[in-house]
């Protein structure tokens, strides 16, 4: 259960009234809207960081293994997302961070136009709003379920990476991942491989016709 | 002796031949002239005390309590298919849905986000807003399904991003659910009372599956609305064709004369609704339903005093039975339950218009009308059988007497709670341990609160802005101002990607559009709370100790389960207090008529009462408010046969007459009442069986006991 005291900074934060209106509803509304959020960032990272295992060809999965060796990885994005309703595209960049050692952790900053960032560790799911924010905590029993299968999937557990995605190698270097849930969000997710077999770029395509393309850059890994 | 039959068919041909024209013209006329604007209501505000009422009337009115529960089998059933049955619901009439992809209705949702920016002070610089421009860019890339996205796009000043899980803290902590019932809050995009609403949401969902049980105030409202429309419609069929029996009966017995009760009735029902109407401005259905069957109690005066001759002394004894019962009802008119006061004046306004016709007609069926006595058959039974037998009664009476207790609760109201399958409750929310509770506060003391509501570990389940018009007013004023000098406002910012995607943004926020924009109109609701920029915050004490401490902070707090316990408790005290007033009101009187027979006269209304007491021993149930309304009209009717008997052997006069004219009264309530005892909705059915049952006692007791006295009395020959 949670509390008043658990609510870290801000009064009301979610205080959006209008005559008539209903502020409970408001703070449902942007909590889902705020869930979405994190969840969608979730997504974006576990489409990252699963780049190993898949029920792929032996010749794909050994190309994977040396991705398992991975415990250090950093990265730049560039993320462009096309509303296909209004025809045009939002970008946005920042930095992805990957660490197994001393202990599991997965970072997601956006660093432009605004700051946004959320953590992964074995502590739990943190957000930050702005650079001189602090994390807050988000504790929510839907959100601890996706945690445990990021950190199944950071762990390279095929069995249950599998139980949620078919995946496909659809060329050498190209994955196709299709959700086994028909109420996800999205369609498929396109993962390309560099020849080094880091993780070159994401394309998400969602249902309504939007996508989201992430291709990262300047990639640092410690093995 | 053909002849003088032939006569007498031919003189009551001719009475009814300018009688009932008569009558059904004065009706005409009195139609005619009743207020065009005539008001009905079903408004449930008549069913709660003012002072009581009041708080509970207001939140009904607040879109934070239109929550309802669907309960489903989580055994048979999972999550994701029921929420694939939800999404088959009208979606205008679901605010939020947790199933959906978008939980918010959409098109609610587009106005709050556009309305919500004109209640907060414009930006103090074009660099705030730029700021919170970007970082809504940045939530844009993210995957948020349209709907979101259009949030975001016609609001990009709310910052969604501070914001915690309070989502998944609210169905954490006010979820309700066991092993085996799981439940999803739905909630509802229109107040109860909107029943054909509700119904119309429910056909769209298989709510006849023993899957799933819908819980709420909608869902309550309107099964307990249903169950009554059947219950009146059965009762309505049942009852007229049982009276038309009757009638029938007296035609066929020659009595047709009663045949002028209906018009008199009719005439008496008209002229109470009219008097009702002019005094409250309205009438209330329930008032229309029940008063008029309580007006019949003044058959009673009809059966006894119409006979072949005048008789002064059966007006006498009317007079009698007339001033108690009207008295009675009279007393009732300050109840504090505003409906039982508009039923009360409404009966006793019937009452007295029935008597004085049925006293004027009296003289006329004298001399025209022949109407013999209705003879019913006497028990020939001896002394000691009868005193057996009411020894019997008695004895039976006493021994089910410790088992004898009352709940005034308002749940023993409530058909909707009988109709949950085991383990289906929403009463955690309202109980006694975890109570839901409505503060309302000053905006300005948030901090004082949030902070205290730290040290206390309370849990905010929400809250809801109370805004005047007039600081809704002011602040959109002030928006005006930030927009509409030239160069000033939004369109300073000249950029072209925002411009692109907040198109919607750029075009509310011009100069034109704030000028010609009327906010939502703020209705007198919630005149309770309101106050300027207030807001009402729902907390949940967990524990009776977190109670205390808010009640004792803010003693203007609302809980619900205070206002059912203090609700009961009214009830229950108002209910004995009239009824001890009543009871005292008419000993006296009849202590004065009769004297050292006095004893004599209450006869039956002991039967009644130990009727009653029968009844809810042996039943198992305990006796309700409706049990006690019942004792109520019981008075009325069993105290006319006590006076009707009591008058007869005090002249030394055979009982036969009267005995007619109790049975007749006795039937005629059955007839009307008996219906109410089969119904299903537990007030109806409270209130029918207590009448039966009390009718029965009452006739048992009249008809075993008085013949006694008879004997004693010595002028039986």
């Amino acid at each position: 259960m949670q509390h008043i005291k658990q609510r870290q900074s801000g009064l009301f934060p979610w205080r959006i009234g209008f005559q008539g209106s209903i502020n409970l509803q408001s703070q449902l509304i942007n909590c889902r809207t705020n869930s979405f959020i994190l969840s969608s960032l979730i997504l974006l990272i576990q489409a990252f960081s699963f780049s190993g295992h898949c029920e792929i060809s032996q010749a794909a999965r050994d190309s994977l293994k040396p991705l398992q060796n991975i415990n250090r990885l950093k990265a730049n994005f560039t993320q462009t997302r096309h509303v296909s309703k209004w025809q045009t595209d939002v970008k946005t960049s920042g930095k992805f961070q990957f660490s197994r050692m001393p202990h599991k952790s997965v970072l997601w900053e956006i660093l432009d136009p605004s700051y946004m960032a959320v953590r992964m560790d074995d502590n739990g799911l943190f957000l930050k709003s702005g650079k001189n924010s602090t994390w807050k905590s988000i504790k929510s029993e839907r959100m601890a379920e996706q945690m445990r299968n990021i950190f199944s999937w950071l762990s390279f557990d095929l069995a249950a990476m599998e139980k949620s995605f078919h995946i496909k190698n659809h060329k050498n270097n190209e994955f196709i991942l299709s959700p086994k849930q028909d109420d996800s969000h999205f369609e498929h997710m396109h993962l390309f491989l560099n020849p080094d077999n880091l993780v070159e770029k994401i394309r998400l395509n969602e249902k309504n016709g939007d996508y989201i393309l992430i291709e990262f850059s300047t990639s640092q890994v410690q093995r | 002796m053909k002849d003088l039959r032939s006569q007498f068919e031919f003189s009551r041909f001719n009475c009814a031949r300018r009688l009932f024209p008569r009558l059904f013209v004065l009706t005409f006329l009195f139609l005619i002239f009743s207020p065009a604007n005539a008001k009905v209501t079903s408004s449930n505000k008549i069913f709660f005390p003012a002072k009581e009422g009041r708080p509970l009337l207001e939140l009904q009115k607040t879109p934070v309590t239109w929550w309802n529960f669907l309960f489903y089998d989580s055994s048979k059933i999972q999550r994701s298919k029921v929420c694939d049955l939800l999404s088959g619901l009208d979606k205008e009439s679901i605010l939020f849905n947790p199933c959906g992809n978008l939980p918010v209705n959409q098109q609610w949702l587009n106005r709050w986000s556009k309305e919500n920016l004109l209640h907060s002070p414009p930006p103090q610089s074009l660099r705030d807003v730029e700021k919170k421009l970007n970082h809504a860019l940045v939530q844009l890339s993210l995957p948020l399904p349209t709907g979101q996205l259009e949030i975001l796009r016609t609001n990009p000043l709310a910052d969604f991003s501070k914001l915690e899980a309070v989502f998944s803290r609210f169905f954490e902590t006010s979820e309700p659910s066991t092993d085996k019932w799981k439940a999803i809050p739905i909630l509802f995009h229109f107040p109860p009372s909107k029943v054909s609403k509700t119904e119309n949401l429910l056909k769209s969902f298989p709510t006849d599956s023993s899957h799933f049980h819908w819980v709420g105030p909608h869902i309550g409202t309107y099964e307990n609305q249903q169950t009554i429309i059947k219950d009146v419609k059965k009762v309505l069929t049942t009852g007229t064709l049982l009276l038309g029996l009757l009638f029938l009966f007296l035609i066929l017995r020659g009595r047709v004369a009663y045949l002028l009760l209906i018009p008199i009735l009719g005439i008496s029902c008209l002229f109470a609704y009219l008097v009702v109407h002019w005094a409250w401005g309205s009438i209330h259905g329930l008032t229309l339903a029940f008063g008029s069957g309580l007006i019949g109690i003044s058959m009673d005066y009809a059966f006894h005093g119409w006979k072949t001759n005048h008789d002064h002394f059966l007006w006498k004894t009317n007079s009698i039975g007339f001033t108690t019962t009207f008295g009675a009802f009279l007393l009732l008119t300050f109840f504090s339950i505003p409906l039982i006061r508009q039923i009360s004046f409404f009966t006793s306004t019937g009452l007295a218009c029935a008597f004085i016709l049925s006293f004027s007609l009296s003289r006329l069926m004298s001399t025209r009308w022949k109407i013999a006595p209705l003879n019913v058959p006497r028990f020939n039974i001896s002394k000691t059988i009868r005193l057996s037998l009411l020894g019997l009664f008695l004895l039976l009476a006493v021994f089910k007497i410790p088992g004898f207790h009352y709940d005034f609760a308002l749940k023993k109201m409530d058909h909707s709670i009988s109709l949950r399958p085991e383990g289906v409750s929403d009463e955690d929310l309202f109980n006694d341990s975890s109570r839901l509770g409505f503060l309302p506060v000053q905006a300005n003391r948030q901090e004082e609160i949030i902070s205290w509501g730290r040290n206390e570990n309370l849990s905010l389940l929400g809250s809801h802005s109370l805004f005047t018009t007039r600081h809704s007013e002011d602040s959109l004023q002030k928006w005006i101002q930030w927009s509409c000098p030239p160069g000033q406002g939004i369109k300073a910012l000249d950029n072209p990607t925002f411009q692109k995607i907040f198109r919607e943004f750029y075009s509310f926020l011009s100069c034109e559009n704030l000028q010609t924009y009327r906010l939502n109109d703020w209705k007198s609701s919630l005149n309770l709370f309101k106050n300027q920029n207030q807001e009402l915050l729902i907390v949940k004490a967990n524990n009776k100790n977190q109670y205390d401490k808010i009640k004792d902070r803010w003693p203007q707090s609302f809980f619900v389960s205070d206002f059912t316990k203090n609700f009961s408790k009214s009830m229950e005290k108002d209910t004995i207090q009239y009824l001890i007033i009543i009871f005292l009101f008419v000993s006296s009187l009849l202590l004065i008529v009769f004297q050292k027979r006095f004893p004599l006269v209450i006869l039956p209304t002991l039967g009644a009462v130990l009727g009653l007491i029968l009844l809810v021993g042996f039943s198992g149930r305990p006796a309700t408010f409706m049990t006690f309304m019942g004792l109520l009209i019981l008075l009325g009717l069993t105290l006319d046969y006590g006076i009707f008997c009591t008058a007869f052997l005090k002249r030394r006069k055979p009982l036969d007459d009267v005995f007619g004219a109790v049975s007749l009264s006795a039937l005629t309530s059955i007839c009307g009442f008996a219906p109410l005892a089969f119904c299903t909705h537990p007030v109806l059915r409270d209130l029918g069986g207590s009448i039966i049952f009390g009718l029965m006692g009452a006739c048992f007791v009249t008809f075993i006991a008085y013949p006694l006295f008879e004997v004693s009395g010595g002028k039986k020959s």
